[in-house]
């Protein structure tokens, strides 16, 4: 296991790089039946520590992998609307890369643990002696510029307009419209409406792509994210549980 | 390689089972009852009674004979749950020195790890009289919400019994890999546990053999004995309108009204109405007093009403952090006796909209679950495997009293995260690293695990130096920390075991007593 994992979380896995997310998750619960630590619980301490380490590591490939193909767009599919399906300038590949910093699109700050909460610079409260502080400036920004060649980002108009373009295009059922729209809304205004409808529009293309278990974590995303989308994500949901049945 | 037994220490009951043939087997004990009362008295003469003999002299005996000890375990004497507790036990709950809840009993403090061990002792006679062999290893479920110091108690209590606890598993786990085994489909189940301290709610993906659990809440003071609280009340308040006397203030009466409402409680499940007879409960001025009356089911659920409300809020925060809908889930697993009440079998209904699994034992399926956990460990199934959770935040507290969490509640164990702190004052040359367990915002409202120090930092402003926090969680939920400071490397780690308050020599002192 250890040669796999020297080999990166794909390899590590046994999945390619264009596994889907449920390819994924199925590869990893087949291994943990192997290396899963209560495998060796009665072994000695040593064995013990180890088989831990390694599905430590294994555990990390695969959240790495997985978050990866999560955050991939979703697969092209018609467009209910007629015309050319709209593909922004400069996209990203489909295929993430295998290693470094995947740009989270679809988790909260709040629940990626590598970001401290409040690591908003200048919070500086009154302090008790030899306390600690969260905080760091080392913490990645949300969305790393360099994502995108540079040119190749959209002027932004009006965050406001572009939002309320979007909505239209939502309401319209026009959602590979409202994803172009959406894509670069969210690299130059991140807010959490703006992700979380960007992640419902997601959910529904995944839904429409047949990729049942990739539109729930959308959906499920996009309600974190903005809680005020509740009824239409909910409206998803039952669609998703439909096609499950 | 010797068997490992699986053992469900309940609140009221404990329940224990092998797996044989694969097959998990729940075991009779001497009195041919397939549960035993999780009970230990003391006679005048020192002598330990556990089980149904115990419960059986809970009237004549009630200031030495200790029920319930799970709702103790691993707690604080001034924890506000144990004051409230306190109130309604016959029995004495007392501050140790290190400020734990134990038990008075006859003018002897105990642990609540050793009363339980007892019952842990009992459950290890039962089975080694079945197969006929010593056993000295086990796998022991709590509550999934049990904190790291519940679970640690729980260890050092399997420990005085004689027994090496394997791994400590979650309750609604456990009768999801009962039921599971079982029922082998994909699937996802809602595992609704109310038992008679707590309730627990966890919801699972089944997957060609693995079990893995998606989230898990509950509440940790809401069991079987808060509502029998509520009939005791009713039926105390009743006869105090009609005689001016309260019942509850002598512990013989409050017994056998305990006695009495758990009977009726349970009638109450099958029928619509139940008589309550207690002859010469009382001596009133005009001589003895009774308390007959008749209780119809209509009144308890009325009276229950904010208890049954308090079962929605954990369901649905499970819910959301295992990003189902009610409608995602298959299979509402009904476990713990107080499920078979017809009241909280509509609650589930209602938050799930599916009727509860019928054709499970909601008293044995735990202890099942546990003996196929011990399968698992032994290699005797190697097809299946489980991945649970986290039940608790976890973190560090930082200026201002906030807790800072690194690992979240539902995070599936065994994991690692880091997370990095700066210093908050110029030249600070170490930082006083404390971990804390709980759901609170405030550091200090949270369960504390242990501190440590990390010195000789590199002189420099507030803010500017960094110490990288790492945490690691094994799949017994032993937590290690290491901090760093970035840039020098400058490392210290400790292992926080969590304590349970006694030390390793208490233990080995009554291990040696008990195994007398």
């Amino acid at each position: 296991m250890w040669e796999r994992l020297a080999r990166g979380p794909h390899a590590a896995l046994g999945v390619d790089n264009a596994a889907s997310a449920p390819e994924i998750h199925h590869a990893f619960l087949e291994l943990a039946k192997v290396y899963h630590p209560a495998k060796f619980a009665r072994m000695s301490p040593e064995i013990q520590k180890l088989s831990n380490e390694t599905f430590l590591q294994l555990r990390a490939a695969y959240d790495q992998v997985s978050k990866a193909a999560r955050a991939r767009p979703p697969a092209a599919v018609p467009a209910r609307t007629t015309g050319p399906i709209p593909t922004r300038p400069g996209a990203p590949p489909a295929t993430p890369r295998a290693t470094g910093q995947v740009p989270s699109l679809t988790r909260t700050p709040a629940s990626s643990q590598s970001l401290p909460r409040g690591a908003v610079p200048g919070t500086r409260a009154s302090t008790p002696p030899h306390g600690i502080r969260t905080g760091t400036p080392t913490a990645p920004p949300a969305r790393p510029a360099t994502r995108m060649p540079s040119g190749a980002i959209p002027t932004l108009r009006n965050e406001e307009a572009e939002y309320a373009t979007a909505k239209d295009a939502v309401a319209r059922g026009a959602y590979q419209e409202a994803y172009a729209t959406l894509e670069a809304l969210v690299v130059q205004a991140p807010s959490s409406r703006n992700r979380g409808l960007h992640c419902y529009v997601r959910g529904r293309l995944f839904l429409a792509a047949g990729q049942r278990e990739d539109a729930r974590e959308a959906l499920f995303d996009a309600k974190d994210l903005d809680p005020s989308l509740g009824s239409i994500v909910d409206a998803a949901l039952a669609e998703v549980q439909r096609r499950r049945s | 390689m010797a068997r490992v037994i699986g053992i469900d220490l309940g609140t009221t009951n404990s329940c224990v089972a092998v797996l044989e043939g694969g097959e998990p087997t729940v075991i009779h004990n001497q009195e041919g009852g397939r549960t035993t009362p999780s009970m230990v008295s003391w006679n005048a003469d020192g002598d330990v009674v556990v089980g149904a003999a115990s419960k059986r002299q809970m009237v004549t005996n009630p200031q030495r004979t200790v029920f319930g000890a799970k709702r103790l375990i691993g707690r604080k004497y001034l924890d506000r749950d144990v004051q409230q507790l306190m109130s309604r036990l016959p029995y004495a709950v007392v501050a140790a020195k290190n400020g734990d809840a134990w038990v008075d009993v006859a003018n002897t403090p105990r642990s609540p790890q050793e009363i339980s061990a007892h019952v842990l002792a009992k459950m290890k006679r039962v089975a080694e009289d079945y197969l006929g062999e010593t056993i000295t290893e086990a796998v022991v479920t709590v509550p999934a919400y049990f904190d790291d110091v519940q679970r640690q108690a729980t260890k050092d209590a399997g420990a005085i019994a004689g027994l090496t606890v394997r791994a400590i598993l979650n309750e609604p786990t456990a009768a999801a890999l009962a039921y599971g085994l079982q029922h082998q489909a994909n699937q996802r189940i809602a595992v609704f546990d109310l038992g008679g301290g707590t309730f627990d709610i966890s919801i699972l993906a089944i997957e060609n053999g693995v079990f893995e659990v998606l989230a898990t809440h509950g509440d940790t003071v809401l069991g079987g004995d808060d509502f029998d609280r509520v009939i005791i009340d009713l039926l105390a308040d009743d006869f105090k309108n009609e005689h001016g006397m309260d019942l509850r203030q002598d512990s013989v009466a409050l017994q056998r009204l305990k006695e009495a409402a758990e009977r009726a409680k349970i009638e109450l499940s099958s029928a619509m109405t139940t008589d309550v007879n207690l002859p010469f409960i009382a001596a009133g001025p005009a001589g003895p007093l009774h308390l007959m009356r008749e209780l119809e089911r209509g009144q308890l659920e009325r009276a229950c009403k904010t208890l049954l409300e308090r079962l929605d809020p954990p369901c649905q925060k499970a819910l959301a952090d295992a990003r189902c809908t009610p409608a995602d889930i298959d299979q509402v697993l009904l476990v713990g006796g107080m499920t078979r009440m017809p009241a909280v079998q509509e609650r589930a209904h209602r938050i799930f909209g599916k009727q509860g699994s019928k054709g499970v034992n909601p008293d044995e399926i735990v202890a099942m679950g546990a003996a196929v956990h011990s399968g698992i460990m032994g290699g005797e199934l190697q097809e299946v495997v489980l991945l649970d959770v986290t039940p608790h935040d976890m973190g560090v507290k930082v200026a201002g009293d906030k807790m800072s969490v690194v690992i979240q509640a539902n995070t599936s164990i065994p994991t690692r995260a880091k997370k990095v702190f700066a210093t908050t004052e110029d030249n600070q040359t170490f930082v006083a690293i404390e971990i804390f367990q709980g759901p609170n915002e405030l550091a200090s409202r949270n369960r504390r695990l242990g501190r440590f120090v990390l010195g000789d930092l590199r002189p420099a402003g507030r803010g500017q130096t960094k110490v990288e926090v790492s945490f690691t969680m094994d799949a017994d939920g032993i937590l290690e920390i290491t901090a760093a400071e970035i840039g020098t490397g400058r490392a210290a780690s400790v292992t926080i075991e969590a304590s349970s308050g006694l030390t390793a020599d208490e233990i080995q002192r009554l291990a040696h007593h008990q195994a007398r």
